[in-house]
């Protein structure tokens, strides 16, 4: 599954100062959640300090998901169930502008 | 002392559990019943354009309301290239603009504390605050290198890496001290108001940061939406009741990108330094509990402390000393002050610190004991 991730706020510091992604998703029995995109990404993407990044098994407090524009808390939040295309937008709030 | 063990306390499971049962929340807007794209405040979903109005209402009521600009005023906007004070530059930009409704009436000036020195890594930041700023908003442009005016014995940088052995008390010089070079700009151009674009989320972190490191006497103060520690220069925060999301959903909208979002701090990890630990506290508490922020505010604004009428000369703030308590009598630390910190017109005959400052000094090592290793 083809997914473009986006990273801002600094949070792209942690995954190679690069603001976009375009990744592929393997095919999986399961259908693909933020959730276990989370893992995927930690297992793939992220370059260093995961913890900087995640908490348990959710992103770290201060770190705001937008599907495709829209607040992942309008969405099932972890449990999103990804569609082919979705634009993943990870900005991180923390020490403030 | 003051403990609570969780699995035992009541009132805390029974909040916890409230909090994880909320029922989902409609995906409606609350006003216009369009599609919602973003949550705000407890849990109101709104749609783009009723957030937008939201906001900027926000934004601008807080400014009015409190009649805090004189027609013509010269004003000076602390720009620091992060999300929060570039959604300020572009919302000025719009209330200045001819058709804005209730037009802002003030002068804007742009200052830029420059602190790439600090950076192992430092891009060409000043060309892109300057052509943002100077090329497309038009704002007069006031850039001072963080290093600006000292002697040779007193470079910022090797003072911050050197001398000062916690990021704690490295962030907290650097804070006091761009502070100060912004006060320094507003009184050469003789703005009388300074505006920065703190936001609650991070005051919040800052009034529990203050108070954990001495600095409770002054928390009503940082937290205020006017802050007149400088009698030429009134501080104005007018984001002081928007929250950090808010501001980072108003950007993505807007396609605002900020300029630096990186500072001292940046990736040393949620316990490195005193705010860290509070800034982390309070977006994980928010994160389950959305009053969070809203009770710090309304808990610190209500703090209030006899002080005296004389100012810290390092951060400005009023005096929470006795005038001999207050005194540093140390030559080195007085030099030290002098060279960062004090207004480049005056000199200065007795140097006073308020408590929290005076154990922030305690964190600079002299120069002596350092040349020792």
């Amino acid at each position: 599954m083809h997914l473009t991730l986006e990273f801002a706020g600094g949070a792209e510091l942690l995954f190679g100062k690069q603001k976009t992604h375009p990744i592929d998703l393997p095919d999986s029995q399961t259908p693909w959640t933020i959730r276990t995109l989370l893992v995927w990404m930690r297992d793939n993407l992220l370059r260093e300090r995961p913890e900087l990044f995640i908490q348990g098994d959710s992103v770290r407090p201060g770190i705001l998901v937008l599907v495709n524009d829209i607040d992942w808390e309008l969405l099932d939040g972890l449990n999103y169930q990804l569609k082919e295309n979705d634009n993943i937008l990870f900005v991180s709030t923390l020490h403030g502008g | 002392m003051c403990q609570i063990n969780e699995e035992d306390d009541e009132a805390f499971q029974a909040l916890k559990a409230a909090a994880a049962n909320k029922t989902a929340i409609s995906r409606k807007c609350m006003s216009c019943d369009q599609d919602a794209c973003v949550v705000v405040r407890i849990a109101d979903p709104m749609c783009r354009k009723c957030f937008e109005e939201f906001f900027i209402h926000k934004f601008r009521s807080t400014l009015s309301k409190s009649n805090v600009f004189g027609r013509g005023e010269r004003v000076l906007i602390a720009y620091s290239g992060g999300p929060s004070s570039t959604a300020l530059l572009h919302l000025i930009a719009d209330g200045l603009s001819v058709n804005a409704r209730r037009r802002l009436q003030f002068q804007a000036h742009v200052a830029y504390i420059d602190e790439s020195s600090l950076y192992p890594e430092s891009t060409d930041i000043r060309d892109k605050v300057t052509d943002l700023i100077t090329n497309r908003l038009q704002h007069p442009l006031h850039i001072v290198s963080i290093d600006d005016n000292l002697d040779k014995d007193h470079d910022f940088q090797q003072i911050l890496t050197e001398r000062t052995k916690s990021l704690t008390a490295r962030e907290e010089l650097v804070r006091r001290r761009k502070l100060k070079l912004l006060f320094d700009i507003a009184i050469r151009e003789n703005c009388t108001k300074l505006i920065t674009g703190d936001n609650c989320t991070k005051l919040a972190a800052q009034i529990l940061s203050d108070m954990a490191q001495g600095k409770g006497a002054h928390v009503a103060l940082e937290c205020n939406l006017t802050d007149t520690r400088n009698d030429s220069v009134t501080i104005v925060r007018p984001f002081r009741e928007i929250m950090s999301k808010e501001i980072a959903m108003y950007n993505r909208l807007n396609s605002i990108e900020s300029l630096q979002n990186a500072d001292i701090s940046t990736m040393t990890g949620p316990q490195s330094s005193i705010f860290q630990l509070t800034e982390t506290l309070v977006n994980d508490l928010q994160r389950q509990f959305p009053s969070t922020v809203s009770t710090i505010f309304r808990t610190s604004d209500k703090l209030e402390k006899n002080l005296q009428p004389h100012r810290c000369d390092l951060c400005c703030c009023p005096l929470d000393l006795s005038e001999d308590q207050s005194l540093v009598s140390d030559e080195e630390r007085i030099k030290l002050i002098q060279q960062l910190f004090s207004p480049t017109s005056q000199n200065m005959d007795s140097v006073h610190v308020c408590y929290a400052c005076r154990r922030l000094l305690r964190d600079v090592q002299p120069i002596s004991h350092s040349r020792q290793k």
